[in-house]
């Protein structure tokens, strides 16, 4: 049996790895030091900085598969006045 | 000078809002009816989430502390990814059902008036000390730029009159409308003029670390000066800051103005960029401002402080900048908490509300509300930004309900009433009582909650058969791909 994992959770893991990179108490440990200076600027804030872009980045691809994937232009009918009583107790508030 | 750049924003913000006077219904006041493009919505989001008391209140963290502030710029992204994930079915059903806040989607998801009461009472009370903060905010810079002329709460109550103005007549149309030009400003303007105090101050931004490097190193890492917690408590206060900050009502139902999913997940992927260039210059200079005693010693004022003594456009447009965060914000606070007291407390408690009543009572909340939170920020603002990190350890026990709501049909109401009632309670006894173990593991109230949450509903979920209702709701998402669809410009061209 194959096994296919939706794009969504694939993102969602990538963006998960690199907040991991910033947060995690271990790694964040390693991190959280001024030498080496990178941009006039410490390495903590530079490596907030580099993977907070590396985060953009990700968006930007996650969009673009969603676009190719056809996830992008849907468009949905409003539910008529029986399915809004029935699922939520109210027609229209006239 | 500050004041009449400050009065010249106000007149546009009226102005561009003309327009946007009277609301057709209730819908068009709670969420503009989806008629926002990308740019709106980014704008929007961006806008709404960065306050004015950043500058003020935050500034504890900023220049106080220095780089511990730059955790926001980690929880934002944490935010707008948890967004851009739950878009697409929020969005559907929203338009479908013609949703308004969290708590009617949790009412449409789990069929339960109490869940929706529930939700929408969690937001209105975890909500409204943001507000506080805004108008205190709000009353300090224009204070702040008049040179003492106009009082704290002279200028709270301007900046209230404005936002009511807009507010009460257009509804959200006007809250975006103005985003649009406050994110607009806030971003071009307002990192600009944050990284020309910078240059004119220290030189450079290598000037300004190194400065603080010599005299100040602590305070170029985690977790700053005269200040010793664990390092869980960074990784906590990301977490539960951002994933309490995408259940916030005023950040949720951005997601619900859109004109379409496209226009939606676009705004999402441009706003984190705008948010980390932004939380950039602003943290930059806050931590080059701790090598002012001054500024140090009186966090506050630091930012108007380094404008001022910068000279006097600088401080104009510093000004109109925290005035712009400010505005943008309480629009949008006070907005969504009218819209919670009337979606999800007087719809809830009488069904036969009609639509005219629904606008008259969200109007009646808009100027409440304004009023009655003006009046607890005259009464000062020490810990306030203690009792707004609180919010956060509150308002995520939405969180689980939200998510396994949206992704995992066997979530059901009793799993999510009991989670949202047993991890409040958690939560906020353990960051309340402050039990020695908080401090050990650095682990913040809303982490224990939010485990108790998760595993309530988890379990009562395998417990219980799949809600009948259920099906169709995902049935609705399904037929929704399966549609043949069109772009905008390709449905123009076939007609």
């Amino acid at each position: 049996m194959k096994f296919k994992v939706h794009h969504n959770i694939i993102f969602l893991i990538i963006i998960t790895c690199l907040i991991a990179l910033m947060i995690h108490p271990s790694i964040f440990q390693w991190a959280n030091r001024i030498e080496p200076w990178i941009l006039g600027i410490p390495f903590s804030a530079f490596w907030l900085i580099l993977l907070n872009f590396c985060i953009c980045g990700t968006f930007i691809v996650w969009y673009y598969t969603d676009t190719v994937k056809g996830n992008i232009d849907i468009d949905i009918e409003q539910a008529t006045e029986e399915e809004l009583n029935e699922l939520l107790g109210r027609g229209g508030r006239k | 000078m500050s004041l009449t750049f400050i009065i010249v924003f106000f007149a546009i913000i009226i102005l561009i809002n003309l327009k946007n006077i009277g609301v057709k219904d209730y819908q068009d006041f709670a969420t503009s009816k989806g008629s926002f493009g990308m740019l709106a919505v980014s704008l929007a989001v961006f806008a709404s989430w960065y306050t004015g008391s950043i500058f003020t209140a935050w500034s504890d963290f900023n220049v106080g502390l220095g780089f511990i502030g730059m955790y926001v710029m980690i929880y934002t992204s944490l935010m707008l990814a948890l967004m851009y994930s739950i878009s697409e079915k929020v969005y559907l059903w929203g338009k479908k059902y013609r949703l308004s806040t969290l708590g009617e989607l949790m009412d449409l998801r789990y069929r339960s008036k109490t869940l929706r009461l529930l939700t929408g009472l969690t937001g209105i009370v975890f909500v409204s000390p943001w507000l506080i903060l805004e108008w205190i905010a709000i009353g300090v810079v224009i204070h702040y730029a008049t040179a003492g002329a106009v009082s704290l709460f002279w200028g709270m109550l301007i900046g209230m009159l404005v936002v009511l103005v807009y507010v009460v007549t257009g509804g959200m149309r006007s809250v975006i409308t103005a985003q649009v030009f406050q994110g607009s400003y806030m971003f071009f303007i307002g990192v600009g003029v944050m990284f020309y105090l910078i240059y004119y101050n220290f030189g450079s931004l290598d000037g300004a670390m190194t400065l603080l490097s010599e005299k100040f190193p602590d305070a170029l890492t985690f977790p700053g000066p005269g200040w010793d917690p664990p390092y869980t408590y960074w990784t906590s206060l990301v977490i539960t800051s951002g994933i309490g900050a995408l259940v916030l009502p005023y950040v949720f139902n951005k997601l619900l103005v859109a004109d379409s999913v496209r226009s939606v997940k676009k705004g999402l992927i441009l706003a984190p960029i705008m948010a980390v260039i932004f939380w950039a210059a602003f943290s930059f200079l806050g931590m080059g401002a701790h090598t002012f005693d001054f500024a140090r010693n009186n966090p506050y004022e630091a930012y108007m402080w380094i404008a001022q003594l910068t000279g006097p456009i600088p401080m104009a447009l510093m000004s109109v900048l925290i005035v712009a965060a400010s505005i943008s914000s309480t629009a949008a606070i006070i907005q969504s908490i009218s819209s919670l007291i009337t979606t999800d407390v007087s719809l809830v408690i009488n069904r036969k509300i009609t639509d005219k009543q629904s606008i008259f009572i969200s109007r009646v909340a808009v100027v409440v509300i304004s009023i009655t939170t003006m009046y607890v920020a005259t009464l000062g603002q020490e810990q306030l930004i203690f009792l707004a990190l609180y919010t956060y350890q509150a308002v995520v026990l939405l969180f689980p309900v939200t998510l396994l709501g949206l992704f995992w049909k066997r979530a059901n109401k009793v799993g999510a009433i009991i989670s949202i009632v047993l991890g409040l309670s958690v939560s906020l006894y353990i960051s309340l009582a402050e039990p020695a173990f908080l401090a050990d593991f650095g682990w913040q109230g809303g982490i224990y909650g939010m485990l108790v949450a998760f595993t309530i509903i988890i379990i009562d979920g395998f417990l219980r058969p799949v809600d009948s209702h259920v099906e169709k709701l995902w049935k609705d998402i399904e037929m929704a791909k399966e549609r043949p669809h069109l772009r905008k410009d390709q449905k123009e061209d076939v007609v």
